[in-house]
């Protein structure tokens, strides 16, 4: 007898308890399957013409209390417009190299920089490599919430307990490594890549730069950054069981 | 009809018995036994031995849930079935050996200590079902005891086939590890 037989022996002892609770509600071709009908009883609602004008009423208001909230939302974006612009020059940028090193600002090439804020990128030069990822920043998007990526759709998973990803501040750097966990999943999963994410609200998460399935470790340059603090997350890409995965790590906070 | 009053058309020996059991859990069986065998002839064919094995046994057992008692037939004469078919495939690929014929000369002490030993490993995997989330305990045990596919586990739970394949993962590393921890190895 194989340890898989002896297996499928044992659990078939398995108690009442258990079996009871995990029946399935559906599967298999049979339509006999016991049904409990829900009986409904007939309620008579009688709605007066004040039930109605009240109604009315509350709908005029929602619409106002809406209407109000658009205009409002507007007129101030339209007052912080400058701030707007410069907030998106602010972005983290991303260089790669041999070092695998990432500078905050490229990430936001597309966006309108000012020469006074933009951070200082010098000592970590933008290479041409980042487009392809640049366009993909451009939707923003929440790891935490979404599961649909912009190029293939995978299920969103927490892999916190799978993947060990760690950021240390060195002077005007962020060096993050990561590193899957003994026994994790990713382990026995395809990985496709690496995508670090930052986001300065730790909700609305934008994408830096991809990385190789080798890659373990990236630098992100910070020289002149001013908006703490940062949120990193990274997201390994990963087929299993044929199944695309978007495994989102341990949230990391980088204060000043 | 209750399963008090199934069982006792049992006990009065009613042939009534078996068309209300499979009018209340013949649509269980079946997908207890199809999971197992793949086969719409292989699970009528396992669901008509469990009536009469039902029919058997009761009484003088009276079950305290029929329908566990029964999908527990059912899945054991599925996997016999399906261990037999498989049999018949091997036997035909080394002849006319039959190796079930041979296991019979195996001690008998063997199977006892055999025994005692399923019984411990089985008392742990419930007391590690018992330390995990309702959601997850069904999860486990529609897969491992019920042999349903990752989609219609998912289906039930409302949950994604990947988000169940993950979670399974990860009680199965969990129980790896609690089965270490208690001294058991299978």
């Amino acid at each position: 007898m194989t340890r898989e037989d002896r297996l499928i022996d044992i659990l078939g002892d398995l108690s009442d308890k258990y079996v009871a609770m995990a029946a399935p509600r559906s599967g298999g071709y049979d339509t006999d399957t016991e049904v409990r009908r829900i009986v409904f009883e007939n309620e008579t609602i009688e709605i007066s013409e004040a039930d109605i004008r009240r109604y009315r009423v509350f709908q005029a208001l929602k619409i106002t209390a809406a209407a109000a909230v658009i205009l409002t939302a507007a007129g101030l974006l339209w007052a912080n417009r400058d701030n707007i612009a410069v907030s998106g020059g602010e972005q983290p940028s991303v260089t790669t190299g041999t070092a695998d090193y990432v500078t905050p600002g490229a990430a936001a090439s597309g966006n309108a920089q000012t020469s006074d804020t933009a951070p200082d990128t010098a000592a970590a030069p933008d290479t041409s490599d980042t487009s392809d990822s640049n366009e993909r920043n451009a939707d923003a998007f929440n790891p935490f919430f979404s599961a649909t990526g912009t190029e293939q759709e995978w299920t969103d998973v927490d892999i916190s307990e799978e993947l060990t990803f760690t950021v240390e501040h060195v002077d005007s750097e962020l060096r993050c490594t990561w590193t899957i966990n003994e026994g994790s999943i990713l382990e026995q999963a395809d990985i496709d890549s690496y995508v670090i994410m930052y986001s300065q609200d730790g909700e609305n998460f934008s994408e830096l730069k991809t990385y190789d399935s080798d890659t373990d470790r990236c630098r992100l340059g910070i020289e002149g950054w001013e908006d703490f603090p940062i949120y990193l997350v990274i997201q390994c890409r990963f087929t299993y069981e044929d199944t695309l995965f978007g495994g989102i790590s341990e949230k990391v906070i980088v204060e000043q | 009809m209750n399963d008090e009053k199934i069982i006792e058309l049992y006990f009065a020996r009613s042939e009534d018995a078996i068309t209300e059991t499979d009018k209340k859990y013949g649509g269980y069986c079946r997908t207890v036994t199809y999971n197992i065998t793949g086969s719409r002839e292989d699970s009528e064919e396992c669901v008509n031995d469990t009536y009469m094995k039902v029919w058997n046994v009761i009484p003088p057992q009276r079950p305290p849930k029929l329908g566990a008692f029964v999908a527990r037939i059912a899945r054991n004469i599925a996997i016999n079935l399906k261990r037999a078919r498989e049999m018949q495939i091997r036997s035909g690929n080394y002849g006319a050996v039959r190796y079930d014929e041979i296991s019979e000369c195996l001690p008998s002490r063997e199977n006892v200590e055999r025994t005692a030993d399923d019984r411990a490993v089985l008392g742990a995997i419930e007391r590690f079902l018992s330390t995990l989330p309702r959601d997850r305990q069904i999860m486990f045990v529609r897969r491992y005891w019920y042999f349903s596919s990752y989609e219609d586990i998912a289906s039930d739970l409302g949950r994604t086939e990947g988000q169940v394949k993950m979670t399974l993962h990860r009680t199965r590393i969990k129980l790896r590890e609690y089965l270490e921890k208690e001294g058991i190895d299978i």
